[in-house]
């Protein structure tokens, strides 16, 4: 067992910090994340293709694709010192971390050399098309259907939730082609260009926020079949593996840890004290939870890079306790700021949005427990 | 524009090694086997059996050997599950980082703080004593012991140190670091034992015509239990692969004395009245817990050092 970084992780980090300094746009926030207009569109967009010409966007991919065949840990720091930094990447660090590695690895040639450059090079923004109106925590019981028409799909449905939607340009999309008994048989992956005829995104008004969930509508959207990820009818296990990267590789505790800076700070400014029992105590406690966080996660990526089976409920561990976490941040903004932590220029307001939304992104709290329950604790489903 | 070096080298590893594995699978073993004949001693009383048996196999002295203190750690945990009425980890893991001298078979941890108890002071013949700034190692001659009743899972007293006893200091800052490492992994062996126990009874429960471990109720506690423990194991883990990390070991302290009381709550909770009676075991656990939950001032002590340490006054 061995927690330290290594030099050359130690000068990554110091890099990274160095790039963010300069080429972070003044003022970036963590809520900036969902991009939700078109100056921090661009800002992200100019952010990712500098970090790609130093080499720091995509280190851990093999070289072919415009990696360094960097240590996976080298892409963790990565991701802790951009989450923390707000995450200025906005979606494309979902494309770095885990749909370029998806199709990587089942992706035909034609669909590396489409889909992967422009990944790489930090110009390409994916969504993934994955809840519906009644598919959520029962991500099976999808409906979207794909029907075949020759060389193509004609795709019909509707997907909701859908982050990053109105600027993507690609959508990692989830459909059904097949019925069958077993919802989870039957369930294809399309890459979809956002631009195809027949996509409609509108968004939905979310506690103020712009552009922070989508709907994307799907009317007769023809699809080429070179663009599906993997076999016909075999997405679901495909896509368990890579939710579970998704609860793992974003570094939220990252974010937690440098929030809590800026709570102190923000308190400084506003002459509170917090030395003061209740405010040290929260504060002691959520930077625990953090703490508690990141070692789990860090467990997580072990078993990920070593390709241990035991990975999928690690992810489950790690995401139940990042909740936990998001919550108790909370609770020290709120303890130690008060209604001040609300204001909207504050940095606790994007901790009240984090306390809620990290248990229902990327799989339900309730859907991490019940794999806990079922597959560490081997109790009974009926 | 020139592309940036990349870490090539990997060093983070955060997994246990084989041998560790071995470790562990050697202990349980060995007291698994301990106890086919030797049944678990009353509540609130030492096991001296376990001690002895653990101290003869050498896992009371691994840090004398040359082994780390992640390698006790993980004794304490195990030992906490199949054991926990022995003082393990005041023998094999704060005395040999705080102390100089071998320690003797049975190490009590203490301090002056109002309020305190300290577990196995009456069996003591040597106690780490911590006051508000300084630190003593007390022989058997140079306190005095004032018996306490419990239920909790120890026996416990009041320790004084005589007047004008010589005593010998101790670094007060690595005796409460070492201290709350195992605190925390005595705490996450009990949080895990627990969980596992209640998981198997609501396994096999049945009321209203279906195992009670198949309602999502139950098994969400139990879930929750089971992440209580595995952060706190791995936190305390982690506190131990660097002892000099004060913080790491109050944030071990701070969730292990937090958590603790909800896996306490959650595992009787949904054992019902029989997790009550000594003949189930649970109370083997969570009495423990209930009483491992104050240690060092609890959770609000604990996070208020975590605050301290990590943003000094100075930075404030």
């Amino acid at each position: 067992m061995d927690f330290s970084w290594s030099d050359a992780e130690i000068e990554l980090r110091r890099k990274l910090r160095t790039y963010v300094e300069e080429n972070l746009r003044p003022g970036w926030r963590s809520i900036d994340r969902d991009v939700h207009n078109d100056d921090t569109i661009e800002a992200s967009l100019q952010f990712c293709r500098g970090l790609a010409e130093r080499g720091l966007l995509t280190p851990a991919w093999p070289v072919e694709y415009g990696g360094k065949a960097a240590s996976r840990w080298a892409q963790i720091v990565i991701s802790e010192e951009l989450r923390g930094a707000g995450e200025p990447r906005g979606p494309q660090y979902t494309n770095v971390n885990w749909i370029g590695p998806a199709i990587m690895k089942l992706g035909t040639e034609e669909q590396k050399a489409e889909f992967l450059p422009p990944i790489a090079a930090g110009e390409a923004m994916w969504c993934q098309g994955f809840s519906e109106p009644d598919a959520g925590s029962d991500l099976s019981a999808l409906r979207t259907f794909a029907e075949r028409d020759g060389d193509e799909y004609i795709v019909n449905g509707q997907k909701i939730w859908t982050s990053y939607a109105a600027a993507a340009d690609y959508c990692f999309l989830l459909v059904r082609t097949a019925r069958s008994d077993n919802p989870r048989d039957g369930i294809s992956i399309l890459l979809v260009p956002m631009d195809t005829a027949g996509i409609e995104v509108r968004e939905i008004a979310t506690l103020d926020i712009d552009h922070m969930l989508h709907e994307v509508f799907f009317h007769n959207v023809r699809v080429p079949v070179r663009f599906r990820l993997g076999e016909e009818n075999q997405g679901w296990s495909i896509i368990r593996t890579l939710l579970a990267n998704e609860r793992t590789q974003s570094s939220l505790h990252e974010e937690v840890n440098r929030s809590l800076n800026d709570l102190v700070n923000e308190a400084r400014q506003l002459g509170i004290a917090i030395d003061e029992p209740q405010s040290s105590a929260s504060l002691g406690k959520a930077a625990s939870w953090v703490a508690a966080s990141r070692v789990l996660n860090y467990v997580a990526i072990q078993a990920l890079s070593d390709g241990s089976e035991h990975y999928p409920n690690l992810a489950s561990v790690y995401k139940a306790s990042s909740v936990q976490m998001a919550g108790k941040a909370n609770e020290a903004f709120l303890a130690i700021l008060g209604a001040q932590s609300l204001a909207t220029s504050s940095a606790g307001d994007y901790r009240m949005i984090s306390s809620i939304e990290t248990g229902i992104g990327g799989g339900s709290t309730e859907m991490q427990l019940n794999a806990i329950a079922w597959q560490v604790l081997k109790l009974p489903k009926k | 524009m020139a592309s940036t070096e990349v870490a090539e080298e990997v060093i983070v590893d955060a997994k246990l090694s084989s041998e560790q594995e071995d470790l562990i699978q050697s202990i349980r073993g060995a007291l698994e086997r301990h106890r086919i004949t030797n049944p678990y001693p009353s509540p609130s009383t030492i096991d001296v059996g376990a001690l002895k048996l653990l101290d003869s196999l050498g896992y009371l002295d691994i840090i004398e050997s040359g082994g780390s203190p992640v390698d006790v750690v993980l004794v304490i945990e195990a030992a906490a599950a199949l054991a926990p009425g022995a003082p393990v980890a005041a023998r094999a893991l704060v005395a040999p980082i705080v102390i100089s001298s071998a320690p003797p078979e049975v190490v009590a941890l203490g301090t002056s703080w109002a309020g305190s108890l300290c577990r196995f002071a009456n069996e003591a013949e040597g106690i780490l004593y911590l006051g508000n700034d300084d630190a003593w190692y007390l022989r058997g001659d140079e306190f005095t012991v004032e018996s306490i009743e419990s239920r909790w899972g120890y026996p416990v007293g009041r320790v004084t140190p005589r007047d004008g006893s010589t005593t010998e200091s101790v670094e007060a800052k690595r005796l409460l670091t070492a201290w709350r490492i195992a605190l925390a992994a005595e705490i996450g062996g009990l949080m895990e034992a627990a969980t596992l126990l209640a998981s198997a009874y609501v396994s096999e429960r049945f009321q209203f015509g279906r195992s009670i471990g198949s309602i999502q109720t139950v098994q969400h506690r139990l879930a929750r239990s089971y992440v209580a423990s595995q952060a706190t194991k791995w936190l305390a883990r982690r506190a131990a692969w660097d002892v000099d990390d004060h913080e790491a070991a109050a944030a071990a302290a701070c969730y292990a004395t937090s958590e603790a009381p909800e896996v306490l709550a959650s595992v009787q909770q949904v054992c019902g009245a029989i997790g009550f009676t000594d003949e189930f075991g649970l109370t083997r656990f969570t009495a423990r817990l209930a009483m491992l939950q104050t240690e060092l001032g609890g959770p609000w002590a604990h996070a208020r050092s975590v605050a301290e340490l990590h943003w000094p006054a100075s930075t404030r």
